[in-house]
């Protein structure tokens, strides 16, 4: 009986951390709406390396719902991995490469980079899921009016 | 007897046919409609209804730039339809167009044999195919346009894929859309299975979804914002912008494919564009082009 407790009781918790971690790869445009771009993309709050860290967490999602935010000939993620490398290096700025890979004139300081990649990532997958509810608002003869 | 009950079923059947093809297009119809409805309404007279459509436009330039009452096949020409400015300088350029060494080329490239023997022109037996692309391929159940049918042509001929936005790609374009002009032929986008509606309505979402860190759709430009004025440009609007394509572009300095520009406009939005085969960027493609079915194919063009 205490063996058959003890499987159960593991098993619960066994799952409950792959949903957990699963989560992480896995985050929806619908869950994205409910959290609080001040609060996950604060690095005072969090400190840069966990900031980054949701950054590619949210921009792994985004890109995997084909909304992947580009500013200026530069990708999200390339501006992830420019500061990543600002961070390894302890570089003061970082100047991230564009969409095909050439180096950029940008530059940014690091903590900045990091909290506009978060913003940039959370931020797409919660356009995504407005978006859904709202797209029939610009059609003339549906939503338009005019 | 049984002459007249095969005839009356014949008759039944293919009526069933008809009201049920006429029925998968219903949806995108009523859009079209709708938009011709909305444009004429636009740009029935701007200065008189700026309040209403053109609230930031000064009253100058309402009155002294933006022509009125343009009708559905005016709108054919993009935002020379209604631009004062912008027609003057478009004319210019045309008594010389840049294109047409591009229209040579590709003449010349649609009878040019692959290693095999082959050519462009088996694979194209009428190059008066301009407005039928994008279409829906029923066997597969996709859009194809018309880049992707060329490279599908060229390469199942032993030969290396085309750039898909300049170069050869355009070159041929030019060649087909000319002589789909010359032969005075029109779009022609078919809708005929709940495949293809929802392959329309796909391309309808994405083109009126707000996306990018700008926070903009296509329609925030080409639908609300045709015929306002972003710096000096004015912006052009859906209907018709499927019809010149490919365009040279004073900017690109040479020949695009529509997917070229389309990838430019993502991109402007804010966000990370569809590669232009992608199933998302042919679905697009393929709902703008119903949006101008029936009007002349008038490629290859030029714009700014």
């Amino acid at each position: 009986m205490k063996k058959i407790y003890t499987l159960a009781i593991t098993s619960i918790v066994a799952f409950s951390l792959a949903g957990c971690m699963g989560g992480s790869d896995s985050l929806t445009p619908a869950a994205a709406t409910k959290m609080d771009l001040k609060e996950v993309c604060n690095i005072d709050k969090l400190g840069i390396d966990a900031v980054l860290a949701n950054a590619k967490m949210y921009n792994t999602a985004a890109k995997k719902e084909k909304v992947e935010f580009r500013r200026l000939g530069v990708n999200n993620s390339d501006l992830i991995i420019a500061t990543e490398e600002a961070i390894k290096t302890n570089a003061k700025t970082v100047t991230p490469k564009n969409f095909k890979g050439k180096a950029t004139k940008d530059k940014f300081p690091v903590a900045y980079a990091a909290h506009r990649a978060c913003i940039f990532g959370l931020n797409a997958l919660q356009q995504k899921h407005e978006g859904k509810s709202t797209w029939r608002l610009a059609i003339p003869g549906d939503g338009f009016k005019y | 007897m049984l002459l007249k009950i095969v005839k009356t079923s014949a008759l039944v059947a293919l009526t069933a046919c008809t009201l049920s093809a006429n029925s998968f297009n219903a949806q995108a119809e009523k859009d079209k409609v709708e938009l011709i409805k909305y444009f004429e309404a636009k740009f029935a007279d701007p200065e008189k209804n700026a309040a209403n459509f053109f609230p930031y436009s000064t009253e100058d330039e309402l009155k002294n730039n933006i022509k009125k009452g343009i009708k559905h096949m005016d709108f054919g020409i993009g935002n020379y339809a209604f631009n004062k400015a912008g027609i003057e300088t478009y004319e210019e350029i045309n008594e010389m167009p840049p294109y047409e060494d591009a229209i040579d080329a590709g003449a010349k490239l649609y009878e040019k044999k692959f290693a095999n023997g082959n050519s462009l022109s088996i694979c194209f037996p009428d190059p008066t195919i301009g407005g039928d692309y994008p279409m829906f391929d029923e066997s597969t159940k996709s859009v194809v346009s018309l880049t992707q049918a060329v490279n599908d042509c060229v390469t199942s001929n032993g030969e290396k894929k085309w750039n898909e936005k300049k170069g050869d790609m355009a070159s041929f374009q030019a060649f087909i859309a000319n002589s789909t002009k010359e032969a005075e032929k029109k779009v022609n986008i078919k809708i005929e299975s709940a495949e293809a509606a929802a392959a329309y309505e796909r391309g309808k979402e994405f083109y009126y979804t707000q996306r990018g860190y700008l926070n903009l759709s296509c329609a925030t430009c080409h639908v609300q914002g045709a015929g306002k004025r972003v710096r000096n440009e004015s912006l052009s609007q859906l209907l018709g912008h499927t019809t010149h394509f490919p365009v040279y572009r004073l900017k690109w300095q040479g020949l695009g494919t529509l997917e070229r520009r389309m990838e430019g406009c993502v991109k402007d939005q804010g966000q990370n564009p569809p590669k232009p085969s992608s199933v998302t960027m042919k679905e697009l493609l393929y709902f703008m082009a119903y949006m101008s079915n029936g009007m002349a194919v008038d490629g290859p063009d030029i714009r700014k």
